[in-house]
């Protein structure tokens, strides 16, 4: 079961990747449309990961996870600062600086200095909290349910009026809302997706009616899909969906890029940031499709060698 | 306990987290295992622990550059831990 659990699952995180690195490309981002379904979507399959890693190793991975976890996090969020509030907004396009106190203590509490930053600072909340709850309730159903509670709370604070005053006030609304809205949520349904045996997901009842309509309902949301009330469902059918269909081997080509698809992610920005510089684009001014598709291309191929350089470096590996 | 003992027990506990045969020497890196991300490597962490009975700290986790490296952790971390 791992080789074809595994194989589905990193096909669809390099999928994730793939349409993440495009849609911050500039010119090429009407394919945000599809963010509404793949951000949860790979929220989703950390969780699904994480949670497997849980079942397997108990508390104890769980923690050398969260510190892991944090050596990228500061290492990016540094990074990312310098880049977008330094490097580009007052050295490129000489405004003043403008970062407070308040703000750098938001940024490190929340990751706000770079778009991919959302999926990391998510890792890093999630896995506390799912920490906590373990030590407090082991691998029990009551495990599940506050999973489950997590997720209903998840999924309602961002309509809840305290938070949309608070994060008003705040001026990071949208951060907000992206974080509670898709990413916690998809990370939540991922773990109790996880919780089930793989055999369970084995069965041939599973294989026959329960993957051909769960991947319907899934594609069927990229044509007629809004919203993440639909999304979420869409997602966590394509994710079941994964786990159910037959054994496959991964092919080398999948092996060889999926351990990278982090790397990828938290990568890829330092390109496209660049390609929009030496183009001059701007959301007025975007560059030609002509230009755009094929560096969007380029960049793939440039991010993934650069996490591979990386990896082989060491102590540089700990951070993609 | 020989370093021939440690890598033995160690292709184990590598077989066990990848569900595989995995070919390991001296320089095997996480490049040359497929399937070795980093959740891999926390299974792999927390199954060397509990196969050694020994704790790593972050300080010697994070400079791991291959198997041979692990596999002098664990001999000195056993001689540090008192480990048999």
């Amino acid at each position: 079961m791992r080789n074809g659990l595994k194989f589905w699952l990193n096909f669809l995180c390099l999928v994730f990747v793939a349409h993440s690195h495009i849609v911050h490309t500039p010119t090429c981002g009407f394919l945000q449309r599809l963010d509404f379904l793949v951000i949860p979507l790979f929220s989703m399959l950390a969780g699904v990961s994480w949670g497997g890693l849980l079942k397997k190793t108990g508390g104890a991975g769980t923690w050398y996870g969260l510190k892991m976890l944090l050596l990228p996090y500061f290492f990016w969020l540094a990074t990312y600062f310098v880049l977008n509030y330094v490097v580009l907004d007052v050295f490129v396009r000489r405004e003043s600086w403008g970062v407070s106190w308040f703000d750098a203590l938001f940024f490190i509490l929340t990751g706000y200095c770079g778009i991919q930053m959302w999926f990391l600072v998510t890792l890093v909340y999630a896995m506390l909290i799912f920490l906590c709850m373990f030590k407090a309730f082991g691998n029990s159903p009551a495990f599940c349910f506050a999973t489950f509670v997590l997720l209903v709370a998840a999924l309602w604070l961002p309509d809840a009026q305290f938070v949309q005053s608070a994060s008003g006030r705040l001026r990071y609304v949208e951060y907000y809302r992206v974080w509670f809205s898709w990413l916690f949520p998809g990370f939540c349904i991922g773990v109790l997706l996880s919780l089930p045996k793989a055999r369970g997901y084995d069965a041939p009842w599973m294989r026959k009616y329960v993957v051909p309509a769960l991947s319907a309902l899934g594609f069927a949301w990229l044509f007629w899909g809004r919203g993440r009330g639909i999304a979420l469902p869409a997602a966590a059918a394509l994710v079941v969906a994964a786990c159910a269909l037959p054994k496959v081997y991964a092919p080398k080509w999948l092996s060889a890029t999926a351990p990278y698809t982090m790397g990828i992610y938290l990568v890829h920005a330092l390109f496209t940031s660049a390609l929009n510089v030496v183009f001059n684009s701007t959301p007025d001014n975007p560059i030609s499709e002509w230009v755009a598709w094929p560096a969007s291309v380029a960049i793939f191929f440039v991010s993934w060698w650069a996490v591979r350089v990386l990896r082989r470096i060491p102590y540089m590996a700990n951070f993609v | 306990m020989t370093r021939e003992q440690v890598f033995q027990r160690l292709k184990n506990v590598f077989e066990d987290v990848f569900e595989d045969t995995v070919e390991l020497n001296e320089t095997t890196t996480a490049a040359d295992v497929p399937g070795w991300d980093s959740l891999s490597h926390i299974a792999l962490l927390v199954g060397v622990e509990n196969e050694f009975g020994v704790k790593f700290s972050m300080k010697d986790v994070v400079h791991l550059r291959n198997v041979g490296e692990m596999v002098s952790l664990v001999l000195r971390q056993c001689g540090e831990q008192g480990v048999s």
